[in-house]
């Protein structure tokens, strides 16, 4: 277990080094932000709503988005550093060694988390303070929810990425399902709007799907929508355990395919 | 300028060349490309589900302004967006040293090196929301007055996104590993998807004089959809000059202090 907690410390070296690029990382998120704050307060200044949602809800909504974008957002990172391994032939040195090629990037992963989290939580108590009027936080209860479904979310943040970057065994260009990834994703996860805006069949098609539970999820966990948590998380695992063993067999199947000619 | 013209012909034709050699991929890009405009279409459709505007712009509206931030993006990755993208990684494998030594403005050298052609299939749902857009609202009878001002108006919210995008990528000179810039300019330029009249205060005052981002996609759509005064395009034409202007004393100025970076 030693090697897995250096690859950790290691993650958390790399990611302090480049420091710089977290604060831009920060700043691109509260452009972006800006423009989706001013938009719905536009919109509900000129008296229209949102079903289901009040003003400050929507407000939190799209800084959650934000927040588990900035802190836990890293998958498309790890599944573009996947593919440039195994295009560059780097994954031959991993494969040589007593090691777990993917254990080390889920942890490289945990790594980078744990430094964007050192970034975004105290933006997070800022904002949360400065809304303590306005809105309504969630119960004990809706806490621990909201927390395993963050955690749920990191486990499908690396399984899905990880999954397209492996393509890269089989394709010259193994980015472009990392960007078909995070299209779908950003389709389905509920980053552009909340799932329940959109038409009821459509809704209760995404319900059924993984993307959910990287923004939507948590989102509606915080905001004390979920009453009853046992059948998302059952769905939750279902899909997790499915994306796991489809994540080892293209492994298998890839490592058996791969060849290190010259390394 | 003949000659720079000639020299981006023969970018543009080496980058297709090395698009066609993988011809699958080269597809696959397309596709992806036209569904993440498809996403954007899905997006506004689905919130104009449930409100009638955003700061006055109805649904044809938003559709015409939306299409207008396709094209922008389209035209973009056609003239600078690759090629400012990879500024980084140019820099950091000795590349920009060597560019340095050309016979050719090294502004424009690090501005074409690299053209998306797959990016242009995003046009085809850019042009196709903004005709029904058009269509809907009854504005093609004007086109034959309002199209030409576009052609010119949106040419100058090229030059301003483009001089934006060229002072964001200066920091790379600084921090070396600025590849998180990239995440700026992209967030940036989705925001030219919103009207900028939803902006309210120094937010409104930064979009319009510090990030003139009212010029990139707003006032092309005002002019397409009869909502613009003779004052915002004279302001476009001043945006474009001086921040074109300030952009490139700022390159100059990097390109001065730089040392290399690895050769």
């Amino acid at each position: 277990m030693g090697k897995y907690s250096t690859t950790f410390k290691n993650s958390l070296s790399v990611f302090i080094q480049y420091r710089l690029n977290i604060g831009l990382i920060l700043v691109s998120h509260v452009v972006s932000l800006s423009g989706l704050i001013f938009l719905w307060l536009s919109v509900y200044a000129s008296g229209q709503q949102l079903q289901g949602y009040k003003l400050e809800q929507i407000l939190v909504y799209y800084v959650f988005v934000a927040l588990l974008t900035a802190g836990i957002g890293d998958g498309p990172g790890t599944g573009f550093d996947i593919v440039d391994d195994i295009n560059q032939g780097e994954i031959t040195n991993y494969l040589l060694k007593p090691y777990s090629y993917l254990r080390y990037r889920f942890l490289y992963l945990c790594g980078s988390i744990c430094i964007n989290m050192v970034f975004v939580l105290p933006l997070t108590c800022i904002g949360a303070y400065v809304m303590r009027h306005a809105f309504t936080f969630p119960s004990a209860m809706g806490w621990v929810i909201f927390i395993i479904t963050v955690f749920i979310a990191i486990l499908f943040e690396f399984l899905m990425y990880a999954i397209a970057s492996l393509s890269s065994f089989w394709v010259t260009r193994g980015s472009h399902f990392i960007y078909a990834t995070i299209l779908i994703t950003s389709l389905f996860d509920g980053s552009l709007i909340p799932l329940d805006l959109f038409p009821a069949w459509a809704y209760r098609l995404m319900s059924y799907l993984p993307f959910q539970f990287i923004i939507y999820t948590p989102i509606q966990a915080f905001l004390g929508k979920i009453h009853n948590p046992i059948p998302l998380l059952f769905i939750a695992i279902l899909w997790l355990v499915v994306l796991f063993l489809i994540l080892q067999l293209l492994w298998r199947k890839g490592v058996k395919k791969t060849e290190g000619v010259g390394r | 300028m003949s000659k720079y013209i000639r020299l981006y012909k023969i970018f543009l034709k080496v980058n297709f060349m090395k698009g066609m050699a993988y011809r699958g991929n080269f597809l696959f890009g397309c596709v992806l490309t036209l569904f993440e405009s498809a996403i954007s279409f899905i997006t506004i459709t689905v919130i104009y589900q449930h409100i009638q505007t955003i700061a006055g712009w109805s649904y044809y509206d938003a559709l015409v302004l939306s299409g207008i931030a396709m094209i922008t993006n389209s035209v973009g990755w056609l003239l600078y967006r690759g090629g400012l993208s990879d500024l980084d990684k140019i820099i950091n494998r000795g590349d920009f040293d060597w560019m340095l030594i050309k016979p050719v403005d090294i502004q424009f050298l690090s501005t074409i090196n690299r053209i998306d052609i797959e990016d242009t299939s995003r046009s085809i749902i850019g042009l196709y929301i903004l005709g029904y857009g058009l269509h809907e609202s009854h504005l093609f009878n004007h086109l034959w007055y309002t199209l030409p001002l576009f052609i010119v108006i949106f040419l100058f919210g090229q030059i301003v996104l483009y001089s934006v995008f060229l002072t964001f990528k200066t920091i790379t000179f600084k921090s070396i590993q600025g590849w998180a810039t990239n995440g700026i300019a992209y967030r940036f330029q989705q925001l030219a998807r919103y009207p900028t009249d939803i902006y309210k205060g120094i937010v409104r005052v930064i979009y319009t004089y510090m990030l003139p981002l009212v010029f990139v996609a707003t006032v092309p759509a005002k002019v397409l959809t009869g909502k613009f005064t003779w004052q915002l395009c004279v302001g476009s034409l001043v945006a474009a000059i001086l921040s074109f202007v300030i952009s490139r004393a700022i390159w100059k100025f990097a390109v001065k202090k730089y040392s290399s970076a690895s050769s």
